[in-house]
């Protein structure tokens, strides 16, 4: 994948009703610049199903990531899948995209066509159907462009709704027109996944009959954020720290009263708080010219990460974000960005250690935010000062 | 009379919220909108003396809900 491509993805995935586990698998194998992402859903559900889609996307992304021929994967898998004892099959279907340089190649075996949107159209390509042994698999390989939205979907998702309400379940064709007609062009994986899953919801009156999953893979442009939190550790060091700061290519982000001034202070700018942005749990942010957000700084940081857990466990939340602090904070970082350079200060602020905020709570936001940020497969970098 | 309330992480804490919004309601009680802006400040850097309340160019720290009416009523109402 070219250098100045990211990898946007987003997966959801839910258990079918009454299951602890998930008959569907799926993981990300490769490296940042070939990856490769396989999806499984095995037979049935429950643990049973869960062990031959585990199995099956696993053997298969070690496969393909070292190389080695579909026929040669596609064996293996139906050679170490286990047998089903009532049904005397070892069973699950499989959906892979390996990125090779400027091109994608996506093998499916029986799940749901993945759906490719490029410019607001669906974007088909040369099916090559062909068999290893009895099963038949649908090859394409097609070039990447910036903007490329690629969803893949268990049939979970194609067979929502069916024998619940009059609905008689969905084609990988009406998805990517609901999809195109319901979305905005700069949405981010996540809202895409989110926007997919919640109609599901909608037309299977939230019940699960089958395992549910969504995986979106979005090819974007690279854009870097950078965030400053706390003044550095000397004062002497402040007008270094900031120059290196604003040498970074990409947008800026404030975080923290005292950082705020600070920044105010080298840029010669004055600081407009933005009356009423705030809440009981968040304080106002304010406007800073040169600077593309300014908030508060560990409050927000916390209640942002407490919405990011939320968002985990509620994608949906993702489609209803308002213009608060934290909200914003969440947006900049993780639906707008692919780098993100953390810039922490570690001047010791004698004030928070009588309101309950310790020093170590500080870093210990900081690594969780870093954790999060490496999770939703964003580059990373952290300093501290 | 610009009376604006620190919100920096620590008079946020300390409930700085409640007290921007207590002072805005005295304000609209006494029908003192023409004379008297109440905004929130960014961090008006007196982190340790609890929440911090600049009336023009004085800083006035200390305060929390139980002492907002005291300063409106000493700070606000009588230098009018």
């Amino acid at each position: 994948m070219r250098e100045e491509l990211f990898l946007d993805r987003a997966l959801i995935s839910r258990n079918h009703d009454g299951e602890t586990l998930c008959g569907d698998f799926s993981e990300l194998f490769g490296t940042a610049s070939e990856p490769v992402f396989v999806m499984s859903d095995g037979m049935g559900s429950g643990v049973k199903a869960n062990i031959l889609a585990t199995l099956t996307c696993t053997i298969l992304g070690r496969m393909l990531e070292h190389g080695l021929p579909l026929s040669e994967c596609v064996d293996t898998i139906a050679a170490t899948l286990p047998v089903c004892k009532e049904r005397h099959m070892a069973y699950a279907t499989f959906s892979a995209v390996q990125v090779e340089g400027d091109n994608m190649f996506i093998v499916e075996y029986d799940n749901p066509c993945a759906v490719l949107i490029r410019n607001g159209k669906i974007h088909k390509s040369q099916c090559h159907v062909r068999f290893v042994g009895d099963k038949e698999i649908h090859e394409r390989r097609t070039d990447i462009r910036p903007g490329d939205v690629l969803v893949l979907m268990s049939d979970g998702v194609t067979h929502s709704g069916i024998g619940r309400t009059n609905f008689d379940g969905w084609t990988e064709e009406e998805i990517g027109t609901f999809l195109i007609e319901n979305g905005k062009e700069n949405d981010c994986a996540a809202v895409i996944a989110a926007r997919l899953d919640k109609l599901c919801s909608e037309i299977s009156h939230g019940c699960l009959d089958d395992d549910r999953t969504i995986a979106v893979m979005r090819f974007c442009r690279r854009s870097t954020i950078n965030v400053i939190m706390g003044p550095p550790e000397n004062r002497d060091d402040d007008e270094k720290v900031l120059r290196l700061y604003f040498a970074k290519k990409g947008r800026h982000i404030v975080c923290g009263g005292s950082t705020g001034q600070m920044v105010a202070r080298y840029l010669n700018k004055p600081i407009e708080v933005v009356q009423g942005s705030g809440n009981s749990c968040v304080p106002d942010m304010a406007k800073l010219d040169g600077v593309d957000l300014l908030t508060e700084g560990i409050i927000t940081v916390r209640e942002m990460l407490s919405l990011r857990d939320r968002i985990k466990d509620r994608p949906e939340l993702l489609l209803n974000l308002g213009q608060s602090p934290e909200e914003l904070l969440y947006k900049k970082l993780f639906m707008e960005s692919s780098n993100v350079n953390i810039f922490f200060g570690t001047a010791a602020n004698a004030a928070h250690a009588d309101i309950g905020i310790s020093f170590e709570s500080k870093i210990e936001a900081v690594k969780k935010l870093e954790a999060e940020l490496l999770e939703a497969g964003k580059t990373v970098k952290k300093d501290y000062f | 009379m610009k009376v604006q309330v620190c919100i920096g992480s620590s008079c946020h804490k300390r409930g700085s919220y409640e007290v921007l919004k207590r002072l805005k309601e005295l304000v609209a009680e006494n029908n003192l909108q023409d004379k008297v802006t109440v905004c929130s400040a960014f961090c008006l850097n007196h982190c340790e003396d609890g929440v911090s309340v600049a009336i023009d160019d004085d800083v006035i720290t200390g305060i929390g809900a139980g002492n907002t009416d005291q300063l409106f009523q000493q700070y606000i109402l009588e230098q009018l």
